[in-house]
Parts: C-alpha cells; structure tokens; sequence
C-alpha cells in the first residue's frame, strides 16, 4: 500500500505521464527509498521524508529527531540545489558524525536526484 | 580454455545434483538467470576488473572483511547490491559480543574459555548439553566455531578500533540473554560503538559511518548498485571471480586472484525460501531489504552443504509494517511500558512480554494440534495513556511511539469496547495475509479479567503467570517508565481502568536468517566432502550459524561475524595470487 500511494503522489507530483519513471524519479528510488520517503504527508523512516525538501530549512521536517550533529553543522542552512549536490557527494564532509551515510561521486547521479527533488513540492 | 570452463562449470552444476533435490527456488532462480547460469553464458576469460580480494556486500560482515583484506595489504573491490553501505547492521543497534574481550581483560574480569563454550553449549544444543564432556556436548563443529569465536572476535575488535575504523567503548554491565545459566564471563562481552547514544540503540548508524569512512580512506574499492549474480570458475573448481550485474544493467566482471568473501546477508526478504527452509511462518523482518537470499542461490551450484536454514535471529515486529516490507522497520528488541499487556485473540496473556526478543518471536508459532492453528500468530499489544505519555520512544522498534512519529499501527479506542472493535476492524484488513484470524466472542470478558489480574500481579510486584521481570535482561530491556519509587517490579504498572487506550498488531519477525552454506572456521565455504571450495569465503548471516537456535547475547550476532571476518581475511591473504 505505501508504495502505491508513494507511486500515485510522486507521478502526480512530478507531473509525468502515468505510468512513465523520469531516469531522476528512478534513480531518486532507488537510492533514498531505504531510509526515507518522498510522497506529500508520509511518515519519516530512518531519515525524514523528503517532499518538499528543497527550500526548506535543514533540520526543520516536523517530527523527525535529528541528530546533534546534524543539527550543528546544518542549522541556519536551506535546503537548495547546491547544498543538496553538496551533500549527497559525501554526507560525512558537509556534517561530520550525522547519522547519514552516503556518498555519490557521479555528479550525474545527484543531478539526477537533485532535479527529481525539486520537483517534489 | 573459456568453453571448458563453462562446460565443466554446467557439468558441474548437474552432477552436484542440488538444484534437483532443492526444489522450486533455486530452479526459479536458474530459470531467472540470476544464479551461475548467468555468469558463465558469456567469454569467462573476460573480466572488466581485476582485484586481488573481492567482497560482496557492505554490511557488517562485508565492510570488516573487506578492511581486513586491505590491512593486510591486498587489493580490494567490494560490490554492494543495495545504494547505501551498512546492510541490516545500519539498522541494528550494533552492540557486538565479544568473549574475554580487552576491556573485561584490563578491568579484571574473568571469562575462561570453558566457561564460554558451556555457555554456548548450553544454549545451542540443550538436549546435548553435558558440562563434563569435552566438548560440552556440541558437534564438533559447531565446537570449533566457537573456539573460533572466542579466540578471534576480539582482535579483530582491537584491530578495527586501533585503526580507528570501529572505535568502541566497552558496556561493562550488560549481561547476556541467559546470564542466570552462564558462568563469571556472562556480564560484560558487549562492546558498543563509541560515538553511539547513551540508551546504545543507534550503534549501526556509527558504525556504517566509521567503517565505511575507513574503507574509502583505506583505499577499498566501493561498487554501489553492483549485486552479484554468479562466481566464476577456473577447470579446477576455484572461484576465480564473479558477475554482477552494473549500475547501468551491464554485467560486470571481476577477477579476484586470490578469492570471493560473500558476506550478502539472509534470506529475510525472499518468501519462497523462507517457506520452505524456516519452520515457523514468518512475515520477514527488518534485515535490509536486499537480502534475498543470494548466496543460497549462487551456491547451489557448488555442491555445498547448507546447515541451520531452519533457524534466524528472529524478533518481534509490527505486523502491519511487515507485511508493507517497511525498509525503515526495526525489530523490537525492547518492548516498552509498564502498564502494557500482550494478549491473545482471546484476550489472554500468552508470555513475559519483556522476555528478550528471540525467544519472544517463538512464542508467536507455537502450534495449536487441537485445533489445527497457530493460535498467537497475531498478538495484540495493549497500553494506557500512562505508558503513552512515559514510554513512548522512536527507539529499537517499539511501537509506544511519540507524537509526530509514524503511528499508523496504533489502534486507539476511548474504551476497552471501542478498543476491541478497532482493533478487529484492523485485523480484518490483514485478514488475507492471517488466515482470516478474527477476535474470539469472549474477548472482551477475557481481556477484562486479564487486565484485573495483571493489576494484582504488577501491585505484587511479583508475575505469578509468565515471570515478567525477573530475567536481569527484562529489566535491561524495559525502556523508559514513569519512575515510581519503592516499586519492586519496574517492568509491571496497574492498567488503568480509565482509557483512553492503545493497541497495535504484533506477530514475530527475522531480523534476519542464520543458515546457508557450511564454512570452515576459516570462513571457507565447504563442498560436499567438507572440502573448502578454493577461492571461495563466506561470513555472516549468508553462512551457518554455529549457534543452531540460540540468540547467546546482544550482539550474539556482530561479534562472532567479525570474529569469521577477521580469519576469513587472514585465509584469503595467504592464498597465491593468481596471475
């Protein structure tokens, strides 16, 4: 069930055609579902759900307990393209001890995923 | 030279005669093309890569087999299926169980090693279990597993924290599962991932952090998206290599010269080989959601012997997360509340909820012959607001969760009647998965009664029924309460008679399985002469357990997996390197 809901939201999100995967939506699953979810109003898994997480303050997913020392490195930041490039190459440089660990050295990949991300609002 | 090889590899594969006598799920997968099949229809002198060691899998088997390896100075290249490093063991709380460990050495605290394989004895094999024999009454086996174990887990622990790759600190306290039956050295084996939090449950996140951080300042090679599908065979036999299949959907070819550690995980996630290897029923559990199985399935080619498919490492769960394959889900390896029951379908209570969780997750397959069921496959858990507003925790999978937590398996009613009707409404949206499993008539009544003698029990301080509480673990284990000063039993609170009141659907869970290929104590993969297949090492919940169906300590599972780790990496380093 929760996948479907996830499926349903995120073409109604990313507005492609039903049915169709984006290379970005694809890639965007297969690399977050493990621990986060995408869709409007899901509950956080091992990380917060990520809808809408572009433009949104670090730390600030309603809910989810972030670690100290994610909140140490990322508070006062917002969530932008960039930053999210930033992070996803290597979680441990951007917030060192954060309990996320992920690195992605294509930047192909994160351009991918940032881009999927983006349109998830 | 690659026709021979592919020739002898299918010869191979009939004349071993496994696939036949294992039935459908290692034919599916030959069908599928996912087993060796695949890997040896193309040039196998071919490869894209060449490495000396190959890893598959980065969880807590594969990330410390792999350093190893590349501390004693070979090349490395470990292939991860999943996009993240960790495995199951991210999730896990990550406390490893190390014998007479440095730490219990240096504070002077004794554990010979007679006492530990009594102890080990003991509980893997009870129906054997003589203290004066040489072994201890274990196979001899499963004896020098151990021995292996409590030889070699801790300097492999020392190794890793020395390089800083898994810093710990040692949890003096904590006793094992079964501390009341072991000898001095039962208090003390868990060591614990430094940086973790102080209530010890986020030592997985650490740890994939230290470790995977060590492997990449150390140089091992990391293929993310890179399951692997088959080994690779030379004319002889030796695992030369595998096939993964890319992150672009190509296949990928390594050449290892000297061997093949698969440290893949259990086959939690995979129902067909759950139904027909494990004796209970179970939904699956929260080992990570690519292990399927696959090393079962790229052995059964190999004329390998499978041993203690039968047993997992096994935990409550949430009923309704399990069946929704949650990847985030945790087991619950601490049920939290004071003033919290599990009842049955008739609104009885079957066991000591606070029982450590292995055993716990058994008592959900019991088998019913009178009247042909599993009467507890569904149990239902049952709190006031008393343990809502003082118990609640995102911590090792408890379902007393706070405020702004994912609660959708809270089942709430302002009265027990409101309760009860709710909490059939929600089993009948599972009806399908649970044999049409449905509250009995005399729920109600029954919970009612129940309820009234937990209260005397939990005013007594003393559980007349099933002993709640008086295990030293259950008390480890009970999780935040309201303090109550003077109370006996902190992990017994009267019910109260006033809702509002909760529920949620709990059956039991894997946290993963234990069985899969023989080794040797060298983390060898073994043929069916008990012969190691050259080449080819296997560690973790991907190989037998020695441990047949105890669940020793926490930790029972990381520290011996480091333990085989460690030697598997010292074995493969003193194999030729092949040109």
């Amino acid at each position: 069930m929760r996948s479907l809901l996830l499926a349903m939201s995120i073409t109604a999100v990313a507005g492609t055609a039903a049915g169709a995967e984006t290379p970005g939506e694809k890639l965007a699953r297969s690399q977050c579902l493990q621990c986060h979810t995408l869709g409007a109003g899901e509950p956080h898994g091992a990380g917060p759900n990520l809808h809408g997480l572009i433009g949104r303050a670090a730390g600030s997913a309603p809910g989810f307990v972030y670690s100290e020392k994610f909140m140490s490195a990322m508070k006062g930041r917002v969530w932008d393209a960039a930053l999210v490039d930033q992070w996803l190459k290597d979680t441990q440089a951007l917030a060192p001890g954060n309990g996320m660990t992920y690195f992605q050295d294509d930047a192909r990949k994160r351009k991918l995923i940032v881009g999927y991300l983006q349109a998830l609002k | 030279m690659s026709k021979k090889i592919e020739r002898d590899a299918v010869v191979d594969a009939r004349r071993r005669g496994f696939i036949a006598s294992a039935g459908a799920a290692s034919a599916a997968a030959l069908a599928s093309g996912t087993a060796l099949g695949a890997a040896t229809a193309r040039d196998s002198a071919h490869f894209d890569a060449t490495t000396d060691v190959v890893v598959v899998g980065g969880g807590g088997g594969g990330l410390p087999a792999a350093l190893f390896s590349r501390w004693r100075g070979n090349q490395v290249m470990l292939l991860e299926k999943a996009a993240t490093l960790g495995g199951t063991s991210f999730k896990a709380a990550y406390w490893y169980w190390v014998p007479n460990n440095a730490a219990m050495k240096a504070a002077g605290m004794e554990d010979s090693k007679a006492d530990f394989l009594r102890y080990a004895a003991r509980l893997t094999s009870p129906q054997t279990y003589d203290p004066t024999h040489p072994r201890y009454g274990l196979g001899e086996w499963e004896h020098a597993m151990c021995e292996a174990i409590y030889e070699s887990a801790s300097p492999a622990a020392e190794l890793l924290a020395a390089k800083g790759a898994l810093p710990y600190r040692h949890v003096a306290a904590v006793p094992d599962y079964f501390a009341e039956l072991g000898g001095k050295g039962s208090t003390g084996r868990v060591l614990f991932p430094k940086d973790g939090a102080a209530s010890m449950s986020d030592g997985g996140q650490v740890a994939t952090r230290t470790l995977s951080a060590a492997a990449r300042r150390d140089g091992v090679v990391i293929k993310m998206e890179h399951p692997v599908v088959g080994v690779i065979r030379d004319a002889k036999g030796a695992v030369i290599g595998v096939e993964a299949k890319a992150d672009d959907g190509k296949p990928f070819r390594v050449k290892a010269r000297k061997g093949v550690i698969f440290a893949t995980g259990g086959f939690t996630h995979d129902p067909e080989l759950r139904k027909n290897f494990l004796s209970v029923p179970v939904y699956g559990g929260c080992a990570a959601l690519t292990n399927e199985g696959d090393f079962v399935r790229i052995s059964s080619t190999l004329g390998v012997q499978l041993r203690n498919m039968n047993h997992a490492w096994m935990c409550p769960v949430s009923l309704e997360k399990a069946v929704a394959r949650d990847g985030s889900m945790s087991g619950m390896f601490s049920v939290a509340g004071d003033s919290m029951v599990f009842v049955d379908k008739r609104g009885q209570r079957v066991v000591s909820e606070k029982l450590n969780y292995n055993e716990l997750a058994q008592k959900f397959f019991e088998w019913d012959g009178y009247r042909a069921e599993y009467p507890n496959l569904v149990l239902i858990s049952i709190w006031d607001q008393r343990s809502q507003d003082h118990s609640a925790s995102n911590e090792y999978g408890r379902l007393i969760v706070p405020k702004g937590a994912d609660d959708r398996h809270v089942i709430k009613g302002q009265t027990l009647e409101e309760l009860a009707a709710a909490i059939s409404a929600r089993l009948q949206k599972y009806s399908g998965v649970i044999g049409g499993m449905k509250l009995a008539n005399e729920f109600l009544p029954n919970l009612k009664a129940t309820l009234a003698r937990f209260n005397q029990f939990a005013r007594d301080g003393v559980d007349a029924d099933f002993h709640r509480g008086e295990h030293a673990v259950e008390q480890l284990f009970n999780g935040d309460v309201k303090e109550e000063p003077g109370r006996k039993n902190a992990t017994m609170w009267p019910i109260s008679d006033q809702g509002p009141y909760y529920a949620a659907l709990v059956t039991g869970g894997t946290l993963d399985t234990k069985g899969g290929p023989k080794t040797n104590t060298d983390g060898q993969v073994l043929d069916v002469s008990n012969k190691p297949i050259p080449g080819l090492y296997g560690v973790g919940n991907c190989v037998a357990s020695a441990s047949g169906p105890a669940y020793w300590a926490g930790g029972a599972t990381l520290g011996p997996i480091l333990a085989f780790a460690y030697r598997a990496a010292h074995s493969i380093d003193k194999q030729p390197r092949r040109a």
